[in-house]
């Protein structure tokens, strides 16, 4: 078995054969070395890009999901930020992904509501 | 009322009446006690903040934010009795800080003067406003962490409103 580009390969007797594919990621990888903050600043963007992605798609559970863990995030920068420039930035964009999740569950039709 | 006739009860009632008014003075007057309710929030830009500390009196607004964790959070609002050109330092406190004087009727306020990005210090330590002859009556001071003023927009003219 080899991998020829972003595919997996196995030599069989009647040739090859494609056996897997590895997605390319929709954004490179952060370089390292990176800090604790720069990483989760990255990822922060990453899942909000991937919610906003979801959102599209009509995929709204996991674009829920996805909002609400980069709200985590957020937060979770905010509290050991010291600039309060910084701080508003993170604590502004976690309560708007939050309130962006709240609508989307607003919207979202239950299962056991009555039509 | 025949008492009253008395001259020396007339005297004694007068005395009674001045010691009271001593009392008076040096409970409230000399103790700078703001006597009506203050506000405990403030709203600017469309967001509301709850005063982490509120100071009344000489002695709160003396020790100010001095000794105290400043975080981002952190607000502390000076409430004074009357209007006038008030000065701070910023004598022992953990982090520079931002200073809004308030001239505030009712609910309302209007900014009059803000001090940005203000250092600590502890040993020369100089008052803001740095000059006495700026104007800035104000019966409300807030602090808060230095870019708090600039982060939500507050300048000269902002109208804030207290809750």
């Amino acid at each position: 078995m080899f991998r020829i580009t972003s595919f997996v390969y196995e030599i069989r007797p009647t040739g090859l054969l494609r056996v897997s594919a590895f997605p390319e990621p929709m954004q490179a990888a952060p370089k390292p070395p990176m800090s604790r903050a720069q990483k989760l600043r990255w990822y922060s963007g990453q899942l909000m890009a991937d919610a906003a992605a979801y959102e599209k798609n009509g995929k709204t559970e996991t674009a829920i999901s996805r909002y609400l863990q980069a709200a985590d995030i957020l937060l979770l920068l905010a509290k050991v930020e010291e600039s309060y420039t910084a701080w508003k930035y993170y604590a502004d964009t976690a309560a708007q992904c939050q309130q962006k999740a709240r609508t989307m569950i607003a919207l979202t039709p239950r299962p056991d509501a009555s039509p | 009322m025949s008492f009253l006739r008395n001259p020396r009860d007339l005297i004694a009632i007068g005395v009674l009446a001045l010691l009271l008014a001593i009392a008076a003075y040096a409970t409230l007057g000399m103790s700078g006690s703001v006597t009506s309710p203050v506000p405990t929030e403030f709203t600017v830009d469309g967001r509301t903040y709850a005063f982490t500390y509120i100071a009344t009196n000489n002695a709160q607004r003396a020790a100010g934010l001095m000794n105290r964790q400043v975080t981002n959070t952190t607000t502390m609002l000076f409430a004074f009795p009357a209007m006038g050109n008030y000065q701070f330092w910023m004598y022992d406190t953990n982090t520079s800080l931002d200073m809004i004087w308030i001239n505030a009727t009712g609910n309302t306020g209007r900014v009059v003067y803000v001090y940005a990005d203000a250092q600590p210090c502890s040993l020369s330590c100089p008052n803001y406003p740095t000059s006495s002859s700026v104007d800035c009556k104000a019966n409300y001071v807030i602090e808060a962490k230095a870019g708090f003023a600039a982060a939500n927009g507050i300048e000269v003219g902002t109208q804030i409103q207290f809750g």
